[in-house]
């Protein structure tokens, strides 16, 4: 039997139907966790904001009006949540060290050696992003890994489209900088003539 | 163009499908400057890549959420982080109960030398 659509789901779970909405927190919650986890850089923080976020859709499903894709009405969600446990986070000055987390990928079927490289730069991006200040990674996540817009960013923290921009901005420099250290004109030659050969 | 003005826009431009004409012409004659874009459309490819790679979710996450979800929820919430918040507070009285021990073991220790 061919699995009833997310968007059947919501049409359900807003009439009512608890079922519904459970299904719907099975399909998305591993994501959400996810987008809470690289927001927030500690797993028992990450947990706390995903049911806060659940139960903000619960209460919320009925105004959700299909105009956005379910994913990024979550997305949102989960970022004003993250958010405001960062700030009251902030207030209390009870940053944690983040944890070691399995990643689980999802896109296997790729060249091994390509997959190497990406693998090995995506764990390098994971410690560098959590090393960033919660500020600066909360924009670059929502930005560069989520596909948020400015707007939606500015809006779901509180802050202005500008500030967003220069957050991420930022962000992006120290990723360079942690990623790539600067290198002189003579390696900078050399590596463009070994991958050019 | 300077390759010094590029290297502040660059983080900007990898948002852009193709570079304003000024920046190109000057790119696409800097060995550094391509290499420099090189490193920035990397991070941001790798970036995008990440949205489909999760993270496996704490074991008990699920249940946790369906219980908040259901009607009788701000119960099973509630006593959820007060057990957490007991836990956490058994081993910060455990820690201090030990440090007092070492402090004092040290102090007698202490006294114990200089009287011998």
């Amino acid at each position: 039997m061919k699995p009833e659509s997310i968007n059947d789901l919501v049409l359900k779970a807003q009439k009512g139907n608890h079922g519904a909405f459970e299904e719907i927190v099975r399909r998305t919650y591993s994501d959400t966790y996810t987008l809470a986890l690289r927001m927030l850089g500690n797993t028992e923080d990450a947990s706390d904001v995903v049911q806060e976020v659940y139960l903000k859709a619960h209460k919320g499903l009925k105004r959700f009006r299909g105009d956005a894709k379910l994913s990024t009405w979550l997305y949102r969600i989960t970022a004003n949540c993250s958010n405001t446990y960062l700030s009251k986070r902030a207030k209390h000055n009870h940053d944690e060290l983040p944890e070691d987390s399995k990643i689980v990928d999802e896109n296997l079927d790729r060249n091994p050696e390509f997959r190497a490289n990406v693998v090995g730069l995506r764990n390098d991006l994971t410690v560098a992003l959590e090393a960033l200040p919660d500020k600066i990674r909360s924009v670059l996540v929502l930005r560069d890994i989520y596909d948020l817009s400015h707007e939606q960013i500015a809006k779901e923290l509180d802050i202005s489209e500008a500030a967003a921009k220069v957050r991420l901005h930022r962000g992006r420099q120290k990723l360079r900088e942690k990623l790539y250290p600067m290198k002189s004109g003579a390696e900078y030659f050399g590596e463009w003539h070994a991958n050019a050969v | 163009m300077q390759c010094e003005n590029l290297y502040d826009l660059m983080p900007d431009f990898v948002d852009l499908s193709a570079l304003p004409a000024d920046a190109d012409k000057h790119v696409s004659n800097c060995l550094r400057c391509q290499a420099e874009m090189a490193h920035y459309r990397s991070i941001r490819r790798s970036l995008s890549e990440m949205k489909s790679s999760m993270v496996a979710p704490p074991t008990d996450l699920l249940s946790d959420i369906l219980s908040a979800v259901r009607p009788d929820a701000d119960v099973v919430r509630i006593d959820k982080k007060s057990r957490r918040r007991k836990v956490v507070g058994g081993i910060a009285a455990a820690v201090t109960a030990g440090a007092g021990v070492a402090i004092y073991a040290a102090k007698f220790a202490h006294k114990h030398k200089i009287a011998s």
